[in-house]
């Protein structure tokens, strides 16, 4: 209901299109919106009934009514059915979004099939994502496509992708455990210290957005934001080479 | 559903309650409360033990000292700058004021009060480098008040251009506690790298007026009275304009004329730096003996003993004995970090606080490192400064793989 008001009021200030999931910059993003919908439809469902059965019992059983209420204890079927509805809509939940979950969490895309032994081997990552308090530092493994060589090319702050390509970004943390996420791609993943995260999206428009940690890091947690900016396929190859050039001069 | 009724006892405030309230009010008051700049008591204290054999300076004095550089200097949430014609104006006024001040936002988003949104946690209000989350960071975040500064392109004992802070700014120290700023405009770092001049300058005169208040007899007004009126603060104003405000500024003053030029990079650095780093290999161990505190293998491993300047300058120079935690506690207590030894910097892990292009690494060869222990080069030439930062890249390449026990 609340959902309903808040989504009314701002439909009625002429901002209706942000009243409801932020735009999206990525062609992935359409069946999460999906999941998120079904979620706000049924727990919109639960919310009107509790919403209106709280104030009817308040009213109801007020001092002013006319008698005591009865208490009835030991139904059990009334207590299997409000346990078993919950619970068939929470495994319904978890079964059914289990392909979006391995496709967004689980099955990093594949760069190539070895043909002989049909060995699938992993999209290497775009970039590496260093998070520390209190920033993002972006490093790309330069021609040689390995990390922590000397053509490596780093860019504090900045993340650039190509447009219309499914990227891998490898997660590492400095320090603390942070969150990346980027809202407009529906993406969001800690980054835990000691543990190496993938995370891969596509981007299908160029511009530029924001990323931000989503796991309260330490006191400058606010303040830790990047950029996101998706360019054409050449347009970031030539980024590349002016970060490169500028790193070796 | 059933009811049970209870007589219940009605609810009067205790006493308790009415601390909490009292409690909670104080704490509002306490983040709404103006702070001030806090008097560099560390480097008071170092000259009374340095040059009054521990005897405290009168309190009028200090409180002098206060004066003055309030009137000079302003409050943090109003800061002055003085305005001395015939020298560069260090810094902007209106920048200033914008980046001083409590924390704010208008209703098109333009923040003011930046150095306290962004620096002053770990900076400090005063630019000491004793925020609130300073003693957890390693290295301590930078005192300003010292008019020192690691990583710029200006030649040792020089304060560093407008770029140099700005380049900070915008790329943040890799391997220490500072982030990149990167997502500020352009006009919001100017404005921080204006603010965190003004707290250099003011900083450095505080030390230089409290140097000044040592040598006077105890009753003696701050700066001897030559003016004609004795008692005039506005004319001993000027006096201590004069003797201690026109010297600091001074440094300040035309800084880009002490850039030290980087000749341009080899046109085949990068593809004969295999042989270019064998030569480097041999000044590194021989003639410029980096080895001694890099270590025999470039990690970071050699001599240790050494504190940086900032601490040296209350450590050393109030002869404080590092092994006694009591005399060590009495700097700790006014406001100075516990001191920590330099690690000279591990080569092989690549990671250079003052950028890692070969020309960076030239100016830290060339100039140094101000505050650290690692000195100027002046005995190299430019084709063996090249050698080195050839051979220094080409550690952290051989290295990174075979040696264990790096940290990545």
């Amino acid at each position: 209901m609340a959902v309903v008001i808040v989504s009314g009021a701002a439909g009625w200030w002429g901002d209706f299109e942000n009243a409801w999931l932020p735009p999206s910059i990525g062609p992935r993003t359409g069946p999460i919106d999906a999941l998120f919908d079904h979620l706000h439809m049924i727990l919109g469902v639960v919310l009107v009934i509790t919403g209106l059965t709280l104030p009817w019992a308040l009213w109801r059983y007020s001092e002013k009514s006319p008698g005591p209420a009865s208490p009835r204890r030991g139904l059990v079927w009334l207590e299997l059915v409000w346990t078993a509805i919950p619970a068939g809509i929470l495994i319904w939940l978890a079964l059914a979004q289990l392909p979006l979950w391995n496709r967004n969490k689980v099955d990093r895309p594949i760069e190539y099939t070895v043909e002989t032994s049909g060995e699938r081997v992993p999209r290497p990552p775009l970039a590496r994502v260093v998070a520390r308090q209190f920033e993002w530092v972006f490093v790309y493994p330069g021609d040689d496509r390995e990390f922590e060589t000397q053509d490596d090319i780093i860019s504090p702050g900045l993340l650039v992708v190509p447009q219309d390509e499914e990227v891998v970004l490898q997660l590492n943390s400095q320090d603390v455990i942070h969150s990346f996420n980027v809202n407009l791609l529906r993406l969001k993943q800690d980054v835990v210290p000691g543990l190496t995260g993938y995370v891969w999206f596509t981007v299908n428009r160029t511009g530029t957005w924001e990323i931000n940690c989503t796991e309260l890091c330490g006191w400058g947690h606010y303040r830790m934001r990047g950029e996101l900016q998706a360019l054409p396929r050449e347009e970031f190859e030539r980024w590349q080479a002016s970060v490169f050039a500028k790193m070796h001069r | 559903m059933w009811i049970r009724k209870e007589t219940r006892p009605r609810h009067r405030p205790t006493a308790e309650g009415g601390g909490l309230l009292v409690g909670l009010l104080a704490i509002l008051a306490g983040c709404t409360a103006e702070p001030d700049f806090r008097l560099n008591a560390v480097h008071q204290r170092t000259i009374e033990k340095e040059q009054l054999d521990g005897e405290a300076i009168a309190g009028e004095r200090i409180n002098e000292v206060g004066d003055i550089l309030t009137a000079l200097f302003g409050t943090p949430a109003d800061p002055v700058f003085p305005d001395i014609p015939g020298l560069d104006p260090v810094v902007d006024p209106g920048n200033l004021q914008w980046a001083a001040g409590p924390v704010a936002s208008d209703r098109r988003g333009l923040h003011s009060g930046l150095y306290r949104e962004h620096c002053a946690h770990c900076h400090g209000v005063s630019g000491d480098g004793a925020g609130p989350t300073a003693a957890a960071l390693n290295p301590y975040p930078r005192d300003f008040r010292l008019g020192k500064f690691k990583f710029k392109s200006t030649r040792m004992y020089r304060p560093p251009t407008d770029s140099d802070l700005r380049r900070i700014l915008e790329d943040g120290i890799p391997g220490t506690g500072m982030p990149s700023f990167r997502l500020l405009d352009e006009a919001e770092q100017d404005a921080l790298v204006d603010y965190v001049k003004y707290l250099s300058i003011r900083g450095m005169v505080e030390r230089a007026l409290l140097e000044e208040t040592a040598r006077l007899d105890p009753d003696e007004p701050l700066l001897s009275p030559r003016a004609e009126d004795p008692e005039g603060f506005d004319d001993r104003l000027g006096l201590v304009m004069d003797e201690v405000v026109i010297p600091v500024l001074e440094k300040w003053n035309d800084r880009e004329r002490n850039v030290t030029d980087v000749p341009s990079l080899p046109e085949d650095f990068f593809e004969t730096r295999k042989v270019l780093g064998t030569n480097g290999r041999a000044l590194f161990f021989g003639k410029a003996n980096c080895g001694q505190c890099h270590g025999p293998t470039g990690l970071g491993d050699g001599q240790t003993r050494n504190f940086d300047e900032w601490t040296n300058e209350w450590l050393k120079r109030a002869k404080v004995d590092e092994n006694n935690p009591l005399e060590i506690a009495e700097f700790v207590e006014l406001g100075a970090l516990p001191p920590r030894r330099l690690r000279p910097r591990n080569l092989a892990h690549k990671v250079f606080r003052g950028g890692g292009t070969p020309t960076d690494l030239y100016r830290r060869i060339a100039d140094g490192i101000e505050g650290s222990s690692m000195p100027a080069a002046s005995g190299l030439n430019s084709e063996e400064v090249w050698a080195l930062v050839a051979y220094v890249l080409e550690i952290g390449f051989l290295d990174m793989e075979g040696h264990e026990g790096h940290d990545h």
